[in-house]
């Protein structure tokens, strides 16, 4: 058996969560049993063994206790029950800024953070340089941090953590802030201290990212351990569980959103990782108004309602048309489309996509859609001809093919040999 | 918990407080780090103003016998009080500067009041200069005087045992902080820094006035600081025995109360 790096043995977490906690000793003895105190358990009974030198993941939904698991690990918290036992340098990355003070600049906030994390002011000079290099923020080191955009503090905090010879690092999600070519950098330099021995602990519900980087992972929920193994198995029992409940929760709320389009379920099929889904497809006109079917030649606008589980950055949507007898007439997405999508937050929302003069033909069709990552490389959620889309003559007179071309007819020009 | 061997590691995290505390102190004043020379010269001068020529109190006469500077008696006691109240009451704002931070990343929270602690004494013992200088000009200085760094340590170290206590109990409840102020207030007129002992009845309402308030904590710190530096005599032994036991008992419970607390602090909101 590997020696443990991290041992966590029978770990319990209870959270006092007091409502109008009394603030001031008068409230305390005015109100004396009036404040109400529910009990969290964020964590019940978890037993772990992170062996050294491995990489280590843990996901599970927000609020599943993950992130409260490593935290304990760190030593922010104290265990209700049970014990973490520790053996090495603990170097941590839990959140955004954790451990900068704002009115410091960059530099001083190295010393701070070389400090707390237990160097001595020798060890801490011999890799400032390192660290200001790894950065990237020479220009800026000697300013204040409360000036730093988010991505800055990521590098920042990154450059310390991993340039500070841990034995282990915690990380809480937070890479993901970086732009590609930090985070690049900073996977390259994951699987080199990895390389080097150090035990690596990463928290994430991008499980992708997970099943990718991991050795062994664990899945929690509601602060119990679900599934603990090779990382692949884990994630894919994982997916599964979201892809389940996901469903459920659609055939609950069937009536919610108010779609004229029937899912062909036989027909259709859908696939995808789930961070964001399309959980609905709905139908309008320009004024917004639900409407059952498209007139060609009239406006037309497609909504497209996600629902997000975690942050995706930049995720593409896509529509694709097909005729029923499975020609594909037409695939916009938004990339094409040239619209920038940002971060979509988790949660609910829609895309339009809004068609001034409908171009297709009356008939019978069959719509398409997706949402995927930004190099189109992974899909979230994509349903395969789910949608029946029924197109009516409306204004346009054309008849024949599956397109209005909005041709120009010109009258017959004699042709004059000159 | 942390044992002590693991504070040791974080002394570098100590002294990154202090300097903190203390560059934060002058910042944005011309004059700078001046002040810490300028401020208690002010206040000598002040309480010579008020209390030699307005007041016209009669001080105890200086071990030279050559003058009786009665702003010197205060300023000598002022110093050694000062100390103790600044650590007590910096505590709870040093515990309050780091409490944000102590919640999303590990480090013995103890090492914030340690570094406001230094970064007091940094002061304390800038003034115990100036002390030192006008007690040479006026030719009333001996070897005693080394016994008053001592006595003004320990009289920081009280404070910090008592700090260390406060700070997590203001965590909880905001109000310590001005109850903290008031008691600060009323100790501070019963203990003979404004005054001298010799002026205290001996009974008051019935009540043995001198002899309870030689149980005032403070009081053999005062007393001793006042032996060392304005009487050059050493400080008695009861009086050394009483800092002593004060000091160790502040000290011991303040940091076991504190590791037994500070681990909750992360969990506040």
């Amino acid at each position: 058996m590997t020696e443990s790096a991290i041992s966590v043995q029978g770990l319990s977490k209870r959270f006092r969560l007091q409502r109008d906690r009394p603030s001031s000793i008068k409230e305390a003895i005015l109100r004396r049993n009036k404040s109400t105190v529910e009990d969290f358990w964020a964590l019940r009974g978890v037993d772990l063994e992170i062996p050294k030198g491995s990489f280590y993941g843990l996901i599970g939904h927000n609020g599943s206790g993950k992130s409260t698991l490593l935290r304990m690990i760190a030593g922010i918290h104290e265990p209700t029950d049970g014990q973490v036992v520790v053996d090495g340098r603990i170097s941590a990355l839990l959140e955004l800024g954790a451990g900068f003070h704002p009115d410091l600049t960059g530099r001083e906030n190295i010393y701070l953070n070389g400090a707390i994390l237990g160097l001595n002011t020798r060890q801490i000079e011999s890799s400032v340089d390192r660290i200001i290099e790894f950065s990237g923020l020479e220009t800026f080191i000697d300013t204040p941090v409360k000036a730093y955009s988010s991505g800055m503090h990521v590098r920042l905090g990154f450059a310390i953590s991993v340039n500070v010879d841990p034995e282990i690092l915690l990380i809480d999600e937070v890479i993901a802030v970086g732009d590609e070519e930090f985070q690049r950098r900073c996977f390259d330099h994951l699987y080199a201290l990895r390389r080097k021995g150090v035990t690596i602990v990463l928290v994430s519900h991008a499980s992708g990212l997970v099943e990718s980087l991991c050795d062994e992972v664990t899945w929690l929920e509601r602060g119990v351990v679900q599934m603990t193994g090779p990382a692949q198995e884990v994630v894919r029992g994982y997916i599964g569980r979201v892809n389940d409940q996901e469903a459920e929760r659609l055939a609950e709320e069937d009536d919610g959103v108010a779609s004229p389009v029937e899912e062909v379920g036989e027909e259709g099929t859908r696939r995808g990782s789930g961070e964001i889904r399309v959980i609905h497809v709905q139908f309008l006109d320009e004024q917004r108004l639900a409407r059952s079917t498209a007139n060609t030649g009239e406006p037309f606008v497609i909504r497209l309602w996600y629902e997000a589980l975690f942050p995706i950055h930049d995720p593409v949507f896509s529509i694709g048309i097909h005729h029923e007898n499975g020609t594909f007439v037409a695939g916009p997405n938004s990339q094409i489309g040239s619209v920038d999508t940002g971060t979509v937050e988790p949660g609910k929302g829609y895309v339009d996509i809004v068609v001034d003069r409908w171009p297709i033909l009356p008939g019978q069709y069959f719509l398409s859609a997706a949402v995927t990552s930004n190099d189109m490389l992974h899909t979230f959620d994509a349903w395969e001809r789910s949608h029946k889309l029924i197109t009516q003559p409306g204004t346009s007179e054309e008849r024949f093919g599956l397109v209005d071309m909005e041709p120009r007819w010109f009258p017959p020009t004699p042709h004059e040999p000159a | 918990m942390i044992s002590t061997a693991d504070l040791a590691a974080y002394t570098p995290l100590t002294v990154n407080f202090a300097r903190r505390e203390l560059a934060a102190r002058y910042k944005r004043s011309l004059l700078g780090w001046s002040w810490s020379i300028i401020n208690p010269l002010a206040t000598v001068a002040i309480y010579t103003l008020v209390f030699g020529v307005m007041f016209r109190a009669a001080p105890p006469p200086t071990a030279n016998g050559r003058g009786e500077y009665f702003s010197l008696y205060m300023f000598n006691g002022l110093i050694v009080w000062s100390f103790f109240t600044a650590v007590l009451n910096g505590s709870m704002g040093w515990m309050g500067s780091v409490s944000e931070m102590r919640k999303k990343v590990y480090f013995p929270a103890e090492t914030a009041i340690f570094g406001g602690t230094i970064a007091v004494g940094v002061q304390s013992a800038l003034e115990m200069l100036v002390l030192l200088v006008i007690m040479v000009s006026l030719l009333n200085v001996g070897a005693t005087f080394l016994f008053f760094p001592l006595v003004l340590i320990m009289a920081g170290l009280f404070g910090l045992g008592l700090g260390l206590v406060v700070a997590i109990l203001n965590t909880l409840y905001r109000d310590v902080s001005y109850l903290i102020g008031i008691v600060l207030q009323l100790t501070f007129f019963l203990v003979p820094i404004v005054y001298t002992p010799e002026i205290l009845p001996d009974e008051a309402y019935g009540l043995p006035i001198k002899t309870i308030l030689k149980f005032h904590p403070m009081e053999p710190f005062i007393a001793a600081g006042h032996e060392a530096a304005y009487f050059q005599q050493v400080p008695t032994l009861a009086q050394v025995a009483a800092m002593t036991f004060w000091t160790a008992g502040s000290l011991t419970f303040g940091l076991w109360y504190f590791r037994r607390r500070s681990m909750r602090i992360s969990e506040e909101l």
